[in-house]
């Protein structure tokens, strides 16, 4: 699994790519905290999961621990981008009602302003 | 008329349910080849071929002689390389009373709840799909023979329409899937006899555990020994498969769970099939292989820890039992074998981990009311004793479910999803040889789900007074 980040219109933009399992979660919470810290003008955040099959309960927590983190600066998180496998974790699990869910980055940049 | 089921060839979309052979693929919890075995029925059919192929022994262990139909069945092998008309063509003077022909997955839908009509005498019907289904029915074999191989037959084609039937050719999850849907919306209780089907359309099976705050909107089918959690919300049109446990809050939908499935807690499954920890898209086609057991899970394995500590502790206290009554039944066996009074005969069995074996049953040859030593053997539990002896070595429980007999509760068997064969049972009380199968199965089934050292108790105590009882009763124990 690998990550990037960047920032666009003043939001955080954060692409992930492989698998986000219980494997790479710590890794991906590490990354995520030292970039957070390092842009504390930025409250909206985009993950972007398009690069992503799979995803399992831990990579979802991740997910959920990251809103929470965002939320506490008073922003907003975003998903965009979800495969057909992940769409339908999303589904099972609930997680759709937690998430405000993009088919792509513009849509979800727009929401944000 | 006589039927050829052919049911060998395999379909790789059958995998991805776990469930192989397609003949056994769950269509409202029954399998697609108990149709087909029931159209017979209703056709008049007795005689009944299946062609078999991948998954014999699956298909040959559930059909079985075709009893349980009423109906004899025997068995056959084609080559994967035959076409399947070319066995019609080896002994074609077989059919000559008329022939019901299937080959493939097909599903034969009912119209109207009034089932399917009769064929005419001198009907030709026909059917053939695209995916290699075959379905006719005809009067004459040599015309339906000469008809596949591309010859016009003598009389016209008559579609199955006219017999108040659809066959739905089934080659993918979807079709498995719309098929599973149609009868959960309703169309169930067009294969229900009278007195069966809910006024609502639903159908829920044996040992089913659902509590006041669950909500279920009909029309939905439920199988056996299912447990519904607290707050679970089951839509319309969901099918739900045997052994399933459905966790608080999960909310189901238009959807099929196959057996033996746990259902996590706020779990949420719409237009999906569900088999252990997968799930299925039936539209698009996607297969999802989860490992979070605690989302969806195969169901655990029915003997556990609390079932292995009843074991051992039984087998302490069969050993116990043992040694306390070998003595009086050297004694009272040697009195009344001498006597004429009775004596034992082995039977089969079925046993623990799908073992047979034999047990020495006890015969009496008078009424129990005209001897005292007979009462007496009895009531002491003395008949047990060879059963307990197996219980030793391992063959049986101490307490459980009454022993099932080879070959007559084979069904039974099969249908029991926990089979735990104890000396000690629910019947053991009425000193009975020949139970009702309706009460076997009964007990079985309530045992299956209540079982617990307390429940083993609860049977040894009213066995044992039961049985002492005797001595002190002059009529004859009626089950």
């Amino acid at each position: 699994m690998s990550i990037s980040f960047q920032v666009r219109d003043g939001v955080g933009v954060v692409v992930v790519t492989g698998a986000l399992t219980s494997a790479g979660v710590d890794s991906f919470r590490e990354q995520f905290v030292s970039w957070w810290q390092g842009v504390p003008g930025v409250r909206n955040v985009i993950v972007d999961l398009t690069n992503v099959d799979f995803l399992d309960s831990s990579g979802l927590g991740s997910l959920i621990a990251l809103l929470k983190r965002i939320s506490d600066r008073g922003g907003d998180m975003k998903i965009v981008g979800l495969q057909k496998k992940v769409r339908m974790i999303f589904e099972i699990t609930r997680a759709y009602k937690i998430f405000d869910i993009f088919d792509n980055t513009d849509e979800a940049i727009k929401a944000c302003g | 008329m006589k039927a050829v089921l052919h049911v060998g060839f395999s379909r790789k979309w059958t995998h991805s349910l776990g469930v192989v052979p397609w003949p056994l693929v769950p269509l409202g919890n029954r399998p697609l080849i108990d149709y087909w075995l029931e159209l017979c029925v209703q056709y008049g059919i007795q005689d009944v071929r299946l062609i078999l192929g991948d998954g014999a022994e699956h298909v040959e262990n559930y059909v079985n002689d075709g009893a349980q139909w009423g109906l004899h069945v025997s068995y056959a092998f084609l080559r994967d390389d035959h076409r399947p008309v070319s066995f019609l063509q080896r002994t074609p003077e077989q059919w000559r009373d008329g022939l019901l022909f299937l080959s493939g997955p097909l599903f034969p839908r009912r119209l109207t709840n009034a089932g399917a009509a009769r064929p005419d005498e001198n009907g030709f019907y026909f059917q053939e799909d695209e995916g290699g289904g075959l379905c006719a029915i005809c009067r004459r074999a040599d015309e339906l023979v000469a008809f596949c191989s591309g010859a016009p037959g003598a009389s016209r084609v008559r579609t199955f329409e006219e017999l108040g039937l659809a066959l739905d050719p089934i080659e993918s999850t979807k079709e498995f899937f719309t098929i599973n849907m149609r009868l959960a919306e309703g169309e169930m209780s067009r294969y229900l006899a009278p007195g069966y089907g809910a006024a609502d359309g639903s159908c829920v099976g044996f040992n089913v555990i659902i509590p006041l705050s669950a909500e279920i909107a009909p029309s939905v089918i439920i199988g056996n020994d299912c447990r519904i959690g607290p707050m679970v919300s089951v839509g319309h049109g969901t099918v739900i498969g045997n052994r399933v446990v459905v966790d608080r809050q999960a909310e189901l939908a238009r959807c099929v769970i196959l057996d033996g499935t746990y259902i996590g807690k706020q779990v949420e499954i719409h237009d999906k099939i569900v088999v252990a920890g997968r799930v299925i898209d039936p539209d698009e086609g996607i297969i999802l292989e989860l490992k979070d057991t605690w989302l969806l899970a195969k169901v655990a394995p029915l003997l556990q820890t609390k079932d292995k500590c009843c074991a051992v502790g039984g087998w302490l206290l069969a050993v116990l039992l043992f040694c306390l009554q070998i003595p009086p039944f050297l004694v009272l066996y040697g009195l009344i074998h001498w006597l004429g009074l009775g004596s034992f005969k082995r039977q089969l069995f079925h046993g623990v981990h799908l073992q047979m074996s034999r047990i020495a049953v006890f015969h009496p040859t008078v009424a129990l009311s005209s001897s005292v030593l007979v009462r007496l053997f009895y009531a002491l539990s003395l008949d047990l004793t060879p059963r307990m002896g197996g219980a030793l070595l391992g063959r049986w429980l101490l307490c459980g479910q009454e022993p099932l007999r080879v070959p007559e509760d084979n069904a039974l068997r099969g249908e029991l999803a926990g089979y735990f064969p104890g000396v000690f049972s629910y019947a053991t009380a009425l000193c009975h040889d020949e139970k009702p199968p309706v009460i076997i199965a009964m007990n079985a089934r309530y045992y299956a789900h209540c079982r617990s050292v307390r429940e083993n108790a609860r049977i040894l105590r009213v066995a044992f007074a039961n049985r002492l009882a005797l001595l002190f009763k002059k009529i004859e124990p009626s089950v």
